[in-house]
């Protein structure tokens, strides 16, 4: 008479060997040229196989069974829990519904995170147009040179095509990894983001005083006016997501559950995605109408226009989304 | 040496073990895909030539600015996207962790999600600190758990197992069958049986293993596991665990036919 794991083993051992040959098959040819046949019939095999191995392991089969068993699923497992792709229509309601309420919706973290950037700015500027030597604590004497030199004479006097697009990338490239910085050390329980809010506010507000107190505050005005509303909300906003992504922390710390890190998640990265996307606006500003000979009127108005434009999209979009609700 | 697994519970419900990749394979994986990106960089700079180097800014000619501006949108797009690029693309893979063999995976096998990986890497910042590229931080934090976890991977609910780990080499049923564990523990003779006393104390752990701390129920199970091993010079048993043997044991010994 033959054992009930003799009887198992032989009635499942055809279907173990199905499995084992599609896993083959993807390995050498890869997923997408998996025949139509063995794509029907991989999941069933997959959820067939893990429970044979269950069965193994309450019957105690040897070792190597369940071990061949566990090597089945698990490299099945790898292939059918693959990453999920984007789709094309959710990247349009990212853009129409999610992104626009990133602010709104996360109002404290981004006030919090405004307060401290601009509070420490204006705080460090009255500081020192009041008491000029207080600068030299903050700001060493090399960069306050560097400052000078380059607003010594108006910015203003326009550049060629090769420089403006030059000029761009770099502020592209340098800006948004500042504001990824400014985001990736939230992860320190928030501090890592407070620091870099507090230190680019008062560097903000220290350098704008000194120029002032040289009498260059006109030659800085002129250049930033057109970008500096969505590149220096965009820092802040980058920390609003980081001093969330710490206060989730410490909560799921709390409850010792890392749900409360998986539920803030898609709020913190809309947040980040916010940032990314205002600084990117920005920096096409910054190197390709900001040092141009343009009207200072037309600077003005692109100011106003975008800073309209992203409360437009950012505040009043989903506050009247939700009143129609 | 022998690597960390992971056991983990699917969305079945069913248990099963990764090896977790080891820190020196991650970096052999990290340093492969750093000098892919080097030599696309090294192509492009011979491309634009070396008057990228001049002191003087002025001396740029427009071809000049123009290749830079591409250089740094790449280096903005191989600093933050690479990664995040191709483990979305390769399903959790890099070029450098399909060489070594090993693969992002969701920690509680799930689908990964975009939104994971961006997070993933995004973190890489904070793992680098206090030097940019190399992740010095993250190696620390990793190094001070079992399942070497950078922040990273720590914050998006990531992990990185051995991707080559399954053994998928059929085994030999007949042997395998006759082998089984219950019928390693014969019914020993009346003369060799546990005493009441020692049955006592298997019953004993068998019943309240579950309301035990783990280090308790492992530093019991191994005293119990090994002082049987010995008394009964038991053999072939290295792959069963010390619970497996205990709960074999004490049917063995309570047979009542």
């Amino acid at each position: 008479m033959k054992t009930k794991s003799e009887l198992f083993v032989e009635s499942r051992k055809e279907n173990w060997a199905a499995l084992r040959e599609i896993l083959v098959k993807i390995s050498r040819k890869g997923i997408r040229k998996l025949p139509i046949e063995d794509v029907t019939q991989f999941p069933d095999l997959y959820r067939s196989c893990c429970q044979d191995l269950a069965e193994a392991r309450m019957l105690g089969l040897s070792p190597d069974v369940i071990e061949y068993l566990n090597g089945i699923t698990g490299q099945a497992h790898s292939f059918l829990y693959f990453v999920k792709p984007l789709s094309r229509k959710g990247i349009l309601s990212f853009f129409k519904y999610h992104l626009p309420g990133c602010l709104v919706n996360n109002v404290r973290y981004v006030l919090i995170a405004l307060l401290l950037f601009w509070g420490s700015a204006v705080i460090s500027f009255v500081a020192i147009t009041h008491n000029p030597e207080l600068v030299h604590r903050f700001v060493s004497q090399a960069v306050l040179e560097q400052m000078e030199g380059m607003y010594h004479d108006s910015v203003a006097t326009g550049r060629t095509a090769a420089e403006q697009a030059h000029m761009s990338t770099y502020y592209i490239q340098h800006n948004t990894s500042i504001a990824f910085l400014c985001f990736s050390t939230g992860v320190f329980l928030g501090l890592g983001s407070i620091y870099f809010l507090l230190f680019n506010g008062i560097f903000l507000g220290c350098i704008f005083a000194y120029l002032v107190n040289q009498g260059l505050g006109m030659n800085l005005i002129e250049f930033v006016t057109a970008h500096s509303f969505l590149e220096l909300n965009a820092i802040a906003i980058a920390g609003a997501a980081g001093i969330m992504l710490g206060v989730s922390i410490l909560k799921s710390w709390k409850a010792y559950s890392f749900e409360c890190i998986k539920s803030s998640r898609d709020n913190i990265l809309l947040l980040v995605g916010a940032s990314a996307i205002l600084l990117f606006c920005a920096a096409m500003i910054e190197g390709n109408i900001s040092p141009s000979a343009i009207d200072y009127r037309i600077k003005l108005g692109i100011a106003v226009l975008t800073a309209a434009l992203s409360m437009l999209y950012f505040i009043a979009l989903p506050l009247i989304r939700r009143r129609q609700k | 040496m022998k690597s960390e697994t992971l056991t983990l519970e699917t969305p079945e419900k069913i248990v099963f073990t990764y090896n977790i990749a080891q820190l020196g394979t991650r970096a052999a994986a990290y340093v492969i895909d750093c000098l892919i990106q080097a030599g696309i960089f090294i192509v492009l700079f011979f491309l634009v030539g070396l008057n990228l180097f001049a002191v003087n800014k002025d001396d740029f000619d427009d071809n000049t600015l123009y290749y830079m501006a591409v250089v740094y949108i790449l280096m903005f797009l191989f600093q933050w996207g690479y990664f995040l690029f191709f483990e979305a693309l390769m399903n959790g893979q890099t070029p450098g962790k399909k060489a070594c063999h090993i693969r992002v995976i969701d920690i509680k096998g799930d689908h990964l999600d975009f939104q994971s990986l961006v997070i993933r890497n995004l973190l890489r910042a904070a793992d680098s600190i206090p030097f940019p590229f190399f992740n010095i931080l993250g190696g620390l934090v990793a190094i001070l758990q079992k399942e070497s976890r950078r922040l990273g991977d720590l914050v998006s609910g990531t992990i990185v197992v051995e991707d080559n780990g399954f053994n998928l080499k059929e085994p030999d049923f007949e042997t395998c069958l006759s082998m089984r564990p219950n019928q390693m523990f014969a019914r020993p003779s009346a003369k060799e049986r546990l005493s009441e006393k020692d049955l006592y104390i298997l019953r004993r752990f068998l019943n309240d293993k579950n309301s035990m701390t783990e280090e308790a129920y492992e530093r019991t199970a191994a005293a119990i596991a090994s002082k049987l091993k010995e008394r009964y010079r038991l053999e072939n048993v290295e792959n069963l665990s010390d619970l497996t043997i205990i709960e074999e044991m004490y049917k063995a010994h309570t047979d009542e036919n």
